[in-house]
């Protein structure tokens, strides 16, 4: 018997809206099973269970905001009735969400509360010519970030946590602005959707700004050639009806996947502990959304999959980012990422790694160069791809290997 | 009605918002009780002056106690009348008590009519328990007024046998003494010498004495069935409302001019005087020496000294003698030399003009106005120098004006004629040598509303008066920083035009007050509130406000400079606010 938690779907969520409960009281459920829909700062997502049994008690109901970790719903045995509220027996619930939790990254850097104001420097009341001092910061909770009344207004109708935003207000403050820029929008009240886009906008920019913060990035790039590739792949089509063809981007994300299951130190997560290599490879893939936005969910095991399986799995995923129907898991669980702007029609990325997570790689867009072959000039399809990495965990050498290796499969396709 | 009054009812001669204390009939030309004691003799001065000034033959009496002759307004008021020859019966009903203190402990000259000839007023003492020798009294000093001789005083010893109030248990007189006083009952007395003479019959008497008694039962029952004044009209009767549309300055300039608002303020005087009979100004040193800030320079001879009227150094009786005269017709000026000097005449102002038109049931509406200098920085330290326009702004049924801008110095006053409620305009005098260009206005210049002087979408600077120049500086300092500043002239102090308020700060999300005034209490502070009520979900950074130091004005140049809001203050406080960009 244990309670089924708000789990983490991503390093900077700190709570989700339950909307929608998939299962009642008395339903048995097993493990993967999805019992309910989370609202987050990016998108509504599918909740899995992690354990097989009854669901005995729904503890919150829908349209509820619950913070990361918090008690939802206990699964037990059917038998069980808790003597006391699950809040009084914390302990026991901590500990039981570490067994029933799996996420790759300690909760601790998710759940953990609004980062605390720093301490206002103590000011005088009155400046020496008395007088008073508009900007001494008022005494406030620790907990609460200082904000303007404008801005507390704005963020309380996006929906933007402001524990989340840096103010640039007097005594940093976080005024209106701060709120605009987190949320990237002019004042007005708009729809459902363009809020959920632009909470989308708001997790982005926590998460690109963690990364900008924390990760010493470095960068490398290569050019490779996919001409063996692209025969390959033709003759793969050739045969088959366009519901079974391949891709490009399965072969790059195969390849990828291959090459971090050889490479640990670009596969994993960092966090307070240090950095941990990921025992699978779950390739988060960029995934860019209609109308604004981008989310990053993940193939579980992609370097073990076939690539007809890869190729299915990336076009689902794909469809289901597009239609909010991801599943937490696939939000959080990547071990590394994948950006593909070929289609955007750029040439290279130089991208911006997702915390927790230690790499980015980037494909740009595949185009026919000149290129010197050993018995002359011929003309064969390129492409620019690129590795964003995190020096705390390995250096260039590690990458560059890393890159080579990657190359190295797209020149034996039919060996992915 | 009188009963109906003191029942506090609707059809009470003062609405039922008098009381015993404020009775008033303006049909009867009954301007009122007024509980200050000696308040109200400013007003009769002012009513017989207007009544000389319109060359309407009447005389103005007025009734005063024993307790008033101790007050400053006693000696101002008798000192104008007597000095303008004014047609006043001052009536002292001397009844031995100041409420419960007695004349010995009050004055040290007991004899009040001998005050009263000290200073020039033509006194009788009568037997104030004689009707007939009261009347005697009363119809010869009136023949003399009538004659233009000037105002006359009764002493009338006379002595009141009631409680002084309900709340008066009458411990300071032994029963015994009010027994002597009864012996000589001006109504026995009256009554006794009327049978006597034969003109009056123990049977008339008898009818007369039940007639009162039935209209006293009448106008109980009057007053007990009359109806209460509905809660929701309580704020009825404070101020009368503009004329609409108002009347536009009948002598505006039609082409643009480079002025000072020296000049400005001038030329909306002589407008005034040109213009309409009605109005005459007074204050001190107005007319010889030509205006202590030379506003009014020359005008004595242009107007002559009954429109351009220098009075003496009294200004709670001259301002006082302006209600009076506004009361009886008239549209005076009343000019004081600073604001420090208004506060002599506070009492004036505030118990008596702007409460006047509420205490009588809307009877009495006040057309009065008032100018005065304000502000430092000339270096005539603390007792010339302050701001209160925020103590006068506090008061319902006054308009508070702070022209800033040639526009304003010129069209204000005539605008403030045309409100039937008093005004009052300061006028800093750091701005009169200020020069500008006068555009032409044709319709004037409202009274209602502030102004925005200088638009600006980060920051709205709101002030008045003579900070308003520094607010512009401000801003273009803060503009260089990219700071655009919007900067609020507030022109009209009460009533406050939050609407203008609202939608700035609404707007900007920030504001910083700017006030010459002290801090603590300050109009700063009022508006501060008022944008916390109403706008606060827009508010992006605290509230400032540059006020002046908290001390009294100090002499010395660079003290004075310390003393009060300066541009640097202004472009420190903003950017305080604005942290760490627009």
């Amino acid at each position: 018997m244990s309670d089924f938690t708000m789990p983490s779907m991503g390093a900077d969520m700190e709570a989700g809206t339950l909307i929608e409960w998939k299962v009642q009281p008395g339903e048995r459920v097993s493990r993967g099973q999805v019992i309910a829909v989370v609202d987050t700062a990016k998108a509504a997502l599918d909740v899995e269970v992690f354990e097989d049994g009854i669901v005995e008690e729904l503890y919150v109901e829908e349209g509820t905001a619950v913070p990361v970790g918090q008690a939802l719903a206990r699964i037990g045995d059917g038998q069980g009735k808790h003597p006391e509220p699950p809040r009084e027996k914390e302990k026991e619930k901590e500990k039981e969400k570490e067994e029933t939790v799996p996420e790759p990254q300690a909760p601790a850097s998710a759940a953990k509360p609004a980062t605390p104001e720093p301490a206002p420097s103590a000011r005088r009341a009155e400046s020496t010519t008395g007088r008073p001092d508009t900007t001494a910061p008022p005494v406030s909770a620790k907990s609460k970030p200082m904000a303007s009344p404008a801005a507390r207004r704005r963020a309380r109708e996006a929906g933007v946590d402001l524990s989340a935003l840096k103010g640039s207000g007097s005594a940093q403050s976080i005024v209106l602005a701060d709120v605009d820029a987190a949320i990237g929008r002019q004042p007005s009240a708009k729809p459902r959707s363009q809020e959920m886009r632009q909470d989308m906008r708001q997790a982005i920019a926590a998460a690109m700004s963690r990364a900008k913060r924390e990760i010493p990035h470095y960068y490398l790039d290569t050019t490779v050639d996919l001409h063996a590739a692209e025969t390959w792949l033709a003759d793969y089509n050739r045969e088959r009806p366009p519901e079974s063809r391949l891709l490009m981007a399965a072969l790059f994300a195969k390849a990828t996947a291959l090459a971090l299951a050889k490479h640990g130190d670009l596969n994993g997560h960092y966090e307070a502990a240090g950095f941990q290599a990921a025992e699978s490879v779950n390739l988060g893939l960029a995934i860019h959304l209609r109308g604004g936005g981008l989310v990053a969910p993940a193939i579980l095991d992609a370097d073990k999959l076939a690539l007809p399986e890869l190729m299915r799995q990336l076009q689902d995923l794909v469809k289901r980012a597009r239609s909010s129907g991801l599943k937490g898991s696939e939000m959080s669980q990547g071990t590394a990422t994948l950006t593909n702007l070929g289609e955007r029609g750029v040439d290279t990325v130089i991208g911006v790694i997702h915390p927790p997570q230690v790499a980015m790689i980037g494909f740009g867009r595949p185009r026919r160069q000149p290129v010197a072959l050993p018995d002359g000039i011929g003309v064969h399809m390129s492409v620019k791809l690129s590795l964003a990495a995190d020096h705390r965990v390995c250096d260039g050498h590690s990458g560059a290997l890393f890159l080579n290796e990657i190359d190295q499969h797209l020149q034996t396709p039919e060996a992915l | 009605r009188v009963m109906a009054e003191m029942y506090g009812k609707r059809d009470g001669c003062s609405l039922g918002r008098g009381g015993s204390m404020h009775l008033f009939d303006a049909d009867a030309r009954f301007y009122g009780g007024n509980a200050i004691v000696a308040g109200g003799l400013p007003l009769a001065v002012g009513l017989a002056l207007a009544d000389r000034l319109q060359g309407i033959d009447r005389a103005t009496v007025c009734f005063l106690g024993d307790g008033a002759a101790a007050e400053g307004a006693f000696y101002e008021s008798l000192n104008l009348a007597a000095l303008w020859k004014l047609p006043v019966l001052f009536v002292c009903e001397n009844n031995q008590y100041a409420m419960g203190t007695p004349i010995a402990v009050a004055h040290a000259e007991t004899a009040i009519h001998r005050k009263a000839e000290a200073i020039g007023v033509p006194a009788q003492l009568v037997d104030g328990m004689s009707v007939i020798r009261v009347e005697a009294a009363a119809r010869c000093a009136l023949d003399s007024i009538r004659n233009g001789e000037g105002p006359q005083f009764l002493e009338c010893d006379t002595y009141r046998f009631r409680a002084h109030s309900m709340f008066d248990p009458q411990l300071y007189r032994h029963q015994s003494e009010v027994e002597e006083w009864k012996k000589r009952d001006p109504i026995d007395r009256l009554g006794k010498w009327m049978s006597e003479a034969g003109l009056l019959s123990p049977d008339q008497r008898q009818d007369l004495e039940a007639d009162i008694a039935q209209e006293v039962e009448d106008a109980v029952n009057f007053a007990e069935a009359a109806e209460w004044e509905p809660e929701s009209d309580l704020l009825e009767h404070v101020s009368a409302p503009l004329p609409d549309p108002m009347p536009p300055p009948p002598g505006a300039e039609t082409e643009a001019q480079d002025v000072t608002l020296r000049e400005a303020f001038r030329r909306g005087i002589e407008e005034a005087l040109e213009h309409d009979p009605r109005v005459f100004i007074m204050g001190e040193d107005i007319g010889h020496y030509g205006g202590c800030y030379a506003v009014t320079r020359d005008m004595l001879e242009q107007f002559g000294p009954d429109r351009v009227r220098d009075t003496p150094l009294s200004e709670n009786a001259f301002t006082g003698a302006g209600i009076g005269a506004a009361l009886g017709g008239m549209r005076p000026i009343v000019e004081i030399m600073t604001v420090n000097f208004s506060l002599l005449a506070m009492d004036q102002i505030v118990n008596t003009a702007a409460a006047l038109l509420h205490m009588s049931g809307g009877q009495f509406p006040v057309p009065l106005v008032i100018r005065m200098a304000t502000g430092a920085g000339r270096q005539v330290a603390a007792q010339h120098s302050h701001s209160f326009e925020n103590w006068f702004a506090h008061v319902p049924g006054l308009r508070v004006l702070a022209p800033a801008t040639p526009e304003d110095a010129r069209y204000m006053l005539w605008a403030a004629l045309q409100d039937p409620n008093p005004v009052l305009i300061f006028e800093h005098v750091m701005l009169y040598n200020r020069q500008g260009s006068l555009a032409p206005h044709p319709e004037g210049v409202d009274i209602q509303r502030a102004a925005i002087r200088r638009p600006g979408q980060h920051v709205s600077l709101i002030t008045y008066g003579g900070c308003l120049y520094k607010c512009l500086e401000a801003a273009d300092v803060l503009a260089k920083e990219g700071i655009e500043a919007e900067v609020i002239d507030l022109r009209v102090l009460r009533p406050l035009d939050t609407d203008t308020l609202q939608a700035c700060v609404g707007r900007t999300g920030r504001a910083v007050i700017v006030d010459e005034g002290w801090q603590t209490g300050s109009l700063a502070g009022e508006i501060m509130a008022t944008l916390t009520e109403t706008v606060f979900w827009s508010l992006d950074a605290p509230l400032a406000r540059v006020c002046s130091q908290e001390v009294p004005i100090p002499y010395a140049r660079h003290l004075e400079e310390a003393a009060l809001p300066q541009v640097e203050d202004i472009v420190r406080s903003t950017r305080a606010i604005m942290g760490e960009k627009p």
